[in-house]
C-alpha cells in the first residue's frame, strides 16, 4: 500500500523541523519522518521520556519548534526508519512492525551526520567511543560512561562537551585539539561576527574549563590507547601542521574513557539512493550531494539540507531547511519563492562560519596515518590494515574491491565506520585521490529491517 | 597522445566473469598466450552477485553431465587456485510443499540416478530429521550430497589471479568496442580504457560477456539470442550457524545459503524481470522476506541487512551457448548460462581451452550449439 | 560508570529492573540498555569473533558494537533500546 504526500521530510533535527515548518506554513501537505521516539536529532536531543527536570535551552528550542511544526499541520511519523528509495520518489518506511511506502512529490533530506571514526592502536578497546556517544548519554540519560575522560579531536564542540562533563562531576584529564587554532582563528575573525550564541556558548565553556583546571592543548592528538580489557591510558603527542605526531613529544596520560571528537561524516546515503549526483568535499565531511541555491539536488524534487549535505551546524541547517521548505512548496504551487532572498544574509553568515570551521578544523593527512598494520580498520569483521594491504597487493584499488576481497565493510554497519578509513589508506598507498578510490555503494535496506516487518505491508 | 596500443596474443577472452576467467586460466595452463578484457572489474557482475550454489541436481538433462564434470573440477580448485574460495560441500536440498512437486522431483531423481548423479528422496519425516531448521510447510525433498556452495566473488577473482600467475594478461576497466574479422576468421579485439584505444590481435576470440555478449556479437553479424534478466539477493544479518546446505523451494519461490561468517543469502527462483536494471525493487525484497521467514522459521527474529541485484543472460531454452560459430573461424561463444552458470564455470573454461588447443572438446557441445536457434 | 546526581528537581523515570545474564540490574524508565549497563559500571558486554571485548562506541545505532539479545531476539542495539520492567537481556558472544 503506497500512501501519498506532497512533501516528505526525512529527519527531524534542526534542518528537518525548519523545512517541515516552512513547507507546512504554505499549506502544503507535509510528513516529517524520524527514527527517534523524541524527534530532535542530535542537536535538540531531548532527555528521556519519564525523566523530569529543567530542560536545557536547546531542548526547549527543539520542543517549541516541534510544537510549531505540529500546529502548522505537518504529520509526524516517529520511530520510523526510511530504509529505501524507489522510482518516482517512493520512500520505504519501517516502524519495526510493518513496512509502508510513501510516495512524495518532493523530498527534503535532513538526515544529519554521524561522528567520524578514527583508527589508531587500541581504538577498539571498551572505553574508546565517539564524542557523540558521550554527549548522547549525558544529554538524554544523564549518565557518565566513565570516570576519567580524555577528549581528543578538534573543534569547539569538544569545549562544550568538556564543560558539560565537568559540570556533571566527571574528571576531564585533557582536551586535545588537533588543529593549531591560535593564531589561525584570528584570520577568520570576520566569520565570527554575528555568531553571538556560539561565541557565548564557547566563552561559557572556556570559563568552565578554566574553573575546573582542565588542560586544553592545541596542536595535540591521540596516538594510541592502551589497556588489558578496556582503556587504561592513552599515548598522546604534539602534532605537526599535517597532524602527524612529532616523535619525541609523546606522553602517557591515564584515563578510562576517550571521547573522539573528529567531526562528522554526512549521512548522504538516501540522497545517493535517490540518484543525486555527489561530490567529494573533505572540508565538509566527505561525499555530499551537489545542490543549487534552493537546496535542490540533481535529482529533481529531491532537496538536501543540513549536515547531510555538508557539515555546517544547526543554525545553517535551520536556514537551509527553511529555504528548501519554501522552495519545494512553491514548486508544488503552494506559496512563492519570494521569501527566500530574505534568508540570503543569514545564509551567507552561516556559510562564512562553515567555511571558517572547515579551514580551521579539517584534519590533516596524519590523522589517517595513526593506524598500524595490526590496527583494526573494519570493526564489524575485524579486518586489519594488513588485510587491506594484502588486498591491494592482489590488485584491488577501490574501497569496494577491497571490501569484496577482505570482507571489510560487509558487516552489520555496512561500512559506516570503516569506509573512510579504508579509502584513505588505499589513497595513501596507491597515490590516488580519495574521490577516485570511492566509498561503498549504498543498497536497500540502508538500516537493518526485520524480515517479519518487511513481508508485512500496511 | 593517445596512440594506439597493440598486444599480440593467441587467444583473447571477453568478459571477466567466472566463465571468462576460468577460460583464461585453463588456456594459460595449456601454455596459450591469453589476454582477458573486462569492462569493469573481475567478478563484478553476475559471477560475483549470485547465490554461490555449486549444483548438479535439478538441471536440464542437457546440462547434467557438464555439472557433474564441473564438480569434479571444483573438488580440486582450492588447492589448484591457491586461495580459500570457501568451497563447502554441504549438500543441496530441493524441497516440496505439495504432492505435485514431490512427483516432479521423484521423476527428476530417477533420471538423475540413470545419468549417474547420486540423489535421494526424503519424505516428511526424513526431511524433519535431516533439516530440522526448515519450516513446517514442506512435505518432502530431493537431496544431493555432493552439491555445495562457494564464495562467488573470491572464486572468480581466484581464477583471474591464477591465470595471471600463469602468464595471462588481464585488462580491467577496458570496454570492448569492436571485434575485427579478416577473411573468415577473427583477427583482433579493440578495447577502450581511460587512456584510449588498444587492440589485442589474436586468432581466437572467446565471447564470455554474459548479458553483453549479444551486442558485441551482433556487431560482427552473429546473432546471440540472450536477454538480460534481473536477479535479486537479500542478506540476513549474521546469525548463529543454522544450516550448511544450499536450500531451495520453487513453491515458495526462494532459495537460501548461509555463508561462512553467518550471513544468510536469500534469492528468488521466480522468473526474473527482463531488464539490465540492477536495483532491487521493493516487491521483490518483500517476496524474499516472506519466503525466507516461511522457509526458515528461525529467521523470523532476524533482519535483512542489504540487498543487491545482478544481470543474468537468458537463452530461449535456458541452457548455455557454448562452442564454435559457423562461418566465423576462431570465434567461440561461452554465454547464455541463464542464471545457473556458477557451477558450470570451471568446466566451461576447460572446454574452451580444449576447443582452442585440442580442436575438440572432451564433452560433446552439440546441445549447446548456437545453430540450434536457427 | 555512574548516573549523574543532578539538582533535586531533576528526577529520573520510574525505577525498573531488567535481567542481564540472569542477574537483576536496576535501571530507570527512559534509560537505554546500554545506559543502564554503563551506569552499573559495565563497559563491555560483547565479544567479537576473535574474542575482543566491545561495548558502546557510537552511541547512536550506527556501529553495531553494542549488540545484545533482548527477550530472545538477537542483534539488538543496546544503545537504542529503552529498558522495560522484566526485560531479559543476554549479552552476546560471537555468532561464530
Amino acid at each position: 500500500m503506497t500512501e501519498q504526500v506532497e512533501i516528505a521530510v526525512v529527519g527531524a533535527g534542526p534542518g528537518g523541523l525548519c523545512a517541515a515548518l516552512a513547507a507546512a506554513q504554505t499549506g502544503a501537505q507535509v510528513a516529517l519522518i524520524d527514527n527517534n521516539r523524541n524527534p530532535g536529532g542530535q542537536y535538540y536531543r531531548q532527555t528521556a521520556r519519564g525523566f523530569r527536570g529543567e530542560p536545557s535551552s536547546h531542548q526547549r528550542e527543539g520542543a517549541a519548534l516541534l510544537q510549531q511544526v505540529i500546529a502548522a499541520g505537518a504529520r509526524i511519523i516517529a520511530e520510523t526508519n526510511v530504509w529505501g528509495a524507489f522510482d518516482d520518489k517512493v520512500l520505504a518506511l519501517n516502524d519495526g512492525a510493518a513496512t509502508t511506502y510513501l510516495q512524495a512529490r518532493a523530498i527534503i533530506l535532513a538526515t544529519g551526520a554521524y561522528d567520524r571514526p578514527v583508527a589508531f592502536p587500541g581504538w577498539t578497546l571498551p572505553g574508546a567511543m565517539t564524542a557523540g556517544a558521550v554527549q548522547t548519554l549525558l544529554k538524554e540519560q544523564r549518565i557518565l560512561p566513565g570516570k576519567r575522560f580524555l577528549l581528543a579531536g578538534m573543534g569547539p564542540l569538544q569545549l562544550v562537551l568538556a564543560a558539560e562533563l565537568a559540570r556533571a562531576g566527571a574528571q576531564v584529564v585533557a582536551v586535545l585539539e588537533g588543529s593549531r587554532v591560535f593564531p589561525r582563528v584570528l584570520e577568520h575573525a570576520g566569520a565570527l561576527w554575528g555568531q553571538w550564541a556560539r561565541l557565548s556558548e564557547g566563552l561559557s565553556s572556556w570559563l568552565t574549563l578554566a574553573r575546573h583546571r582542565i588542560p586544553y592543548r592545541a596542536g595535540w592528538g591521540i596516538v594510541a590507547a592502551e589497556g588489558a580489557k578496556q582503556v587504561e591510558q592513552a599515548t598522546i603527542a604534539r602534532l605537526d601542521e599535517n597532524w602527524r605526531p612529532i616523535r619525541g613529544s609523546e606522553e602517557k596520560i591515564a584515563c578510562d574513557t576517550i571521547a573522539l571528537g573528529y567531526g562528522f561524516i554526512p549521512f548522504n546515503t538516501l540522497s545517493r539512493l535517490l540518484g543525486a549526483k555527489q561530490e567529494w568535499r573533505p572540508e565538509l565531511g566527505g561525499e555530499v550531494p551537489m545542490r543549487d541555491a534552493q537546496m535542490q539536488t540533481s535529482a529533481s524534487g529531491v532537496y538536501a539540507v543540513g549536515d547531510c549535505a555538508g557539515i555546517g551546524g544547526a543554525a545553517l541547517a535551520r536556514i537551509e531547511g527553511q529555504i528548501a521548505g519554501i522552495a519545494s512548496a512553491a514548486q508544488l504551487g503552494h506559496g512563492t519563492a519570494d521569501a527566500i532572498p530574505a534568508r540570503a544574509s543569514a545564509l551567507a553568515r552561516e556559510r562564512r562560519f562553515q567555511q571558517m570551521y572547515a579551514a580551521l578544523f579539517t584534519p590533516g593527512a596524519g590523522l589517517y596515518e595513526l593506524s598500524q598494520d595490526d590496527t583494526i580498520l573494519c570493526r564489524c569483521e575485524e579486518i586489519t590494515q594488513a588485510d587491506v594491504r594484502r588486498a591491494l597487493a592482489l590488485g584491488a584499488d577501490t574501497t569496494n574491491e577491497v571490501k569484496l576481497i577482505t570482507r571489510g565493510g560487509m558487516g552489520d554497519c555496512q561500512g559506516r565506520m570503516c569506509a573512510h578509513l579504508i579509502a584513505n589508506f588505499i589513497a595513501r598507498e596507491t597515490g590516488r585521490s580519495v574521490a577516485q578510490v570511492g566509498i561503498l555503494p549504498p543498497r536497500p535496506p540502508i538500516f537493518p529491517i526485520p524480515i517479519t516487518a518487511l513481508g508485512v505491508t500496511r | 597522445m593517445n596512440g594506439q596500443r597493440t598486444i599480440g596474443a593467441e587467444a583473447v577472452v571477453i568478459g571477466g566473469g567466472i566463465v571468462g576467467c576460468a577460460s583464461a586460466y585453463y588456456l594459460a595452463r595449456r601454455g596459450v598466450k591469453v589476454a582477458l578484457i573486462e569492462k569493469a572489474t573481475i567478478g563484478g557482475e553476475a559471477s560475483g552477485r549470485n547465490g554461490g550454489g555449486v549444483r548438479q541436481q535439478c538441471r536440464d538433462r542437457r546440462e547434467r553431465p557438464f555439472a557433474i564434470a564441473s564438480v569434479k573440477l571444483w573438488e580440486g580448485l582450492p588447492a589448484e587456485l591457491g586461495f580459500d574460495i570457501e568451497y563447502v560441500r554441504g549438500g543441496n536440498i530441493r524441497m516440496a510443499t505439495n504432492d505435485a512437486r514431490m512427483e516432479l522431483l521423484r521423476r527428476e531423481g530417477a533420471e538423475e540416478l540413470e545419468d549417474g548423479l547420486q540423489v535421494e528422496m526424503w519424505d516428511r519425516d526424513e526431511l524433519r530429521r535431516r533439516a530440522p531448521y526448515l519450516g513446517e510447510v514442506f512435505i518432502g525433498a530431493k537431496y544431493c550430497a555432493t552439491d555445495g556452495a562457494a564464495n562467488p566473488i573470491l572464486v572468480t577473482k581466484a581464477f583471474g589471479w591464477a591465470a595471471q600467475r600463469l602468464g595471462a594478461t588481464i585488462l580491467t576497466r577496458t570496454e570492448v568496442v569492436g571485434i575485427s574479422i579478416e577473411g573468415a576468421r577473427v583477427a583482433s579485439v579493440t578495447g577502450r580504457d581511460k587512456d584510449g584505444e588498444l587492440v589485442v590481435e589474436a586468432p581466437w576470440v572467446i565471447n564470455a560477456a554474459g548479458p553483453w555478449s549479444a551486442a558485441l556479437s551482433h556487431a560482427i553479424g552473429v546473432e546471440v539470442p540472450v536477454e538480460p534478466a534481473r536477479s535479486v539477493i537479500a542478506i540476513v544479518q549474521r546469525c548463529a550457524p543454522l544450516f550448511r546446505e544450499f536450500i531451495s523451494s520453487h513453491d515458495l519461490g526462494v532459495y537460501a545459503r548461509q555463508a561462512r561468517e553467518g550471513q544468510v543469502h536469500v534469492g528468488g527462483t521466480n522468473v526474473p524481470a527482463h531488464t539490465f536494471d540492477q536495483r532491487a525493487p521493493a516487491d521483490v525484497l518483500e517476496h524474499l522476506a516472506r519466503g525466507a521467514a516461511e522457509m526458515i522459521p528461525a529467521l523470523r527474529g532476524a533482519n535483512f541487512l542489504r540487498s543487491w541485484a545482478g544481470t543474468l543472460e537468458m537463452t530461449p531454452d535456458k541452457v548455455p551457448i557454448l562452442g564454435h560459430v559457423d562461418g566465423v573461424k576462431g570465434y567461440i561463444l561461452a554465454t547464455g548460462f541463464s542464471g545457473h552458470g556458477f557451477c558450470l564455470g570451471p568446466i566451461a573454461g576447460k572446454l574452451v581451452s580444449e576447443l582452442v588447443v585440442d580442436g575438440a572438446p572432451s564433452l560433446s557441445l552439440h546441445e549447446f550449439r548456437l545453430a540450434r536457434f536457427a | 560508570m555512574t548516573r549523574i546526581k543532578d539538582a533535586p528537581e531533576f528526577q529520573r523515570g520510574a525505577p525498573v529492573t531488567i535481567i542481564v545474564d540472569g542477574a537483576p540490574l536496576p535501571a530507570f524508565t527512559g534509560e537505554t540498555i546500554a545506559g543502564a549497563l554503563l551506569a552499573s559500571g559495565r563497559r563491555a558486554w560483547r565479544h567479537t569473533r576473535h574474542g575482543q571485548p566491545r561495548g558502546m562506541f557510537c552511541g547512536i545505532g550506527v556501529c553495531f558494537d553494542c549488540l545484545v539479545t533482548v527477550n530472545g531476539t538477537p542483534q539488538v542495539r543496546a544503545c537504542l533500546t529503552p529498558v522495560a520492567e522484566g526485560m531479559i537481556v543476554q549479552t552476546q558472544e560471537a555468532m561464530l
